[in-house]
């Protein structure tokens, strides 16, 4: 690595830490940012701070928010008897922008995985359950990632939420739109097949 | 940079960049090996769901010479374990049995003896489901332990050499974690556990019968629990490192 001056060898190496950003993805952001104003800078600085000072948890729902209830367990429009769990507060987005669902949300931080340590007390299921208790929702969608871990945590969470006499449904898996059935394996063909419906 | 084609158990995989996979596989003919699989995250992946946990595939690969990591180039998919999902403690006893292979196994060290036991024990699985639980983690166990070789001789003491599987008078064994083998009463330590001798007995029949055959009959959890206690401490002496998905599993 060329000897950079101090100061931008130390934004190199902190661009560096990101996901997704190699040496010279960093050095390509480092320069970007010295050949911006000090007011880029300053602004960039004070997003990345704000970030770590102002955001936490929903107390209900544990989505990422910059109040103690977020915008989605605030909206009273939304339907207060349906929840879709969720494993990661992103994935709230890609559920958002289909702009069909119109529920509650509730977000795990994770998925049960037991090699890498994560057990359901890792997770916000005790909060899930304790909301189911409260009495007033009717149907929990589990929307956890259609993997091992995700059918798993969906598999434990329908054993565990099924006695409190909710209706437990999980995403529909399959073929992807603008695919094709020649390329789809086993696995997703079979999940297809046992998730079809009536036209 | 020649190309190959192994069939392979995957064993697990880590995310890697924004879409990347990288992902550990049993091979049959290579032996454990890591790879890059590019784009395997992304919702039109070319390797579908053929890269979960102990999925059996046909897998196309090219390996550069002094390169740790190899190129996935894509699978072929032969048998899926999702199907086993539906039972929570399924899906951990395959966590168990990723793991162990995962920590016991040497990287690029062919193994064919392990790959078919992962084989006949996932085979096992599939057609008994939860009734078959436990006789495939404790069966998986026992053989893992002795195809790593670090499956002491369970018919003698290891002090005093007292056979212990006389069948006139069958000797009460023990074991402790300070020592890899067996104790007779006599000899026995402070802080050791038994190893009865049925489950002594069930050993034996795992070591000269194929899973389905050994040990006929009800199969639960408490079956052999003392044996597959005694394997697990082995392994993780081995490892020395604890396994994360054995605790998991027994408390299922």
């Amino acid at each position: 690595m060329p000897d950079f001056a101090e100061p931008l060898a130390r934004l190199i190496t902190e661009f560096k830490h990101l996901p997704g950003i190699g040496q010279k993805s960093a050095q390509r952001l480092a320069f970007h940012v010295l050949r911006a104003g000090r007011e880029d800078a300053q602004r960039l600085a004070q997003a990345l701070l704000d970030v770590k000072d102002k955001l936490g948890l929903c107390q209900v729902c544990n989505n990422i928010s910059d109040s103690q209830i977020c915008q989605y367990c605030r909206d009273e429009q939304r339907d207060q008897k349906m929840i879709c769990v969720v494993e990661e507060p992103h994935n709230i987005i890609g559920i958002e922008t289909t702009r069909q669902y119109q529920g509650l949300y509730h977000v795990l931080h994770g998925a049960l995985s037991p090699l890498r340590a994560i057990g359901p007390e890792q997770l916000k299921i005790k909060s899930l359950v304790e909301r189911i208790g409260a009495g007033r929702v009717e149907e929990v969608i589990l929307a956890t990632n259609p993997n091992v871990e995700g059918e798993a945590t969906a598999v434990y969470l329908s054993k565990l939420l099924k006695p409190l006499g909710v209706k437990v449904t999980r995403i529909a898996m399959g073929i992807p739109v603008g695919s094709d059935l020649e390329f789809a394996d086993e696995v997703t063909m079979w999940k297809s097949l046992e998730g079809r419906r009536e036209l | 940079m020649p190309a190959r084609v192994s069939e392979a158990l995957v064993l697990r995989s880590y995310p890697l960049k924004e879409a990347d996979l990288i992902v550990s596989v049993l091979t049959r003919d290579q032996g454990k090996l890591r790879g890059v699989a590019k784009r395997a995250r992304r919702l039109k992946s070319a390797f579908g769901s053929g890269l979960e946990r102990l999925s059996h595939v046909k897998m196309s690969y090219f390996q550069r010479e002094n390169r740790e990591l190899v190129n996935l180039d894509s699978c072929e998919l032969i048998h899926s374990q999702f199907g086993l999902l539906s039972d929570y403690a399924a899906s951990v006893a395959l966590d168990f049995l990723a793991e162990v292979s995962e920590q016991l196994l040497p990287a690029a060290e062919a193994n064919e003896r392990f790959f078919r036991l992962l084989l006949a024990v996932l085979d096992h699985l599939r057609s008994q489901r939860e009734a078959g639980l436990w006789r495939a983690v404790t069966y998986f166990a026992y053989w893992a332990v002795r195809l790593a070789g670090i499956l002491p001789e369970l018919h003698v003491c290891l002090r005093c050499g007292t056979w212990l599987d006389d069948p006139e008078s069958p000797q009460r064994a023990f074991y402790s974690r300070t020592e890899a083998g067996l104790y007779c009463g006599h000899c026995r330590q402070p802080n050791s556990w038994e190893l009865t001798i049925e489950s002594r007995a069930m050993a034996r029949e795992m070591a000269r019968l194929p899973i389905e055959k050994a040990a006929p009959g009800v199969f639960t959890r408490d079956t052999a629990a003392d044996l597959r206690r005694y394997l697990i401490q082995r392994i993780e002496d081995a490892l020395e490192r604890k396994l994360l998905t054995a605790p998991v599993l027994e408390a299922c």
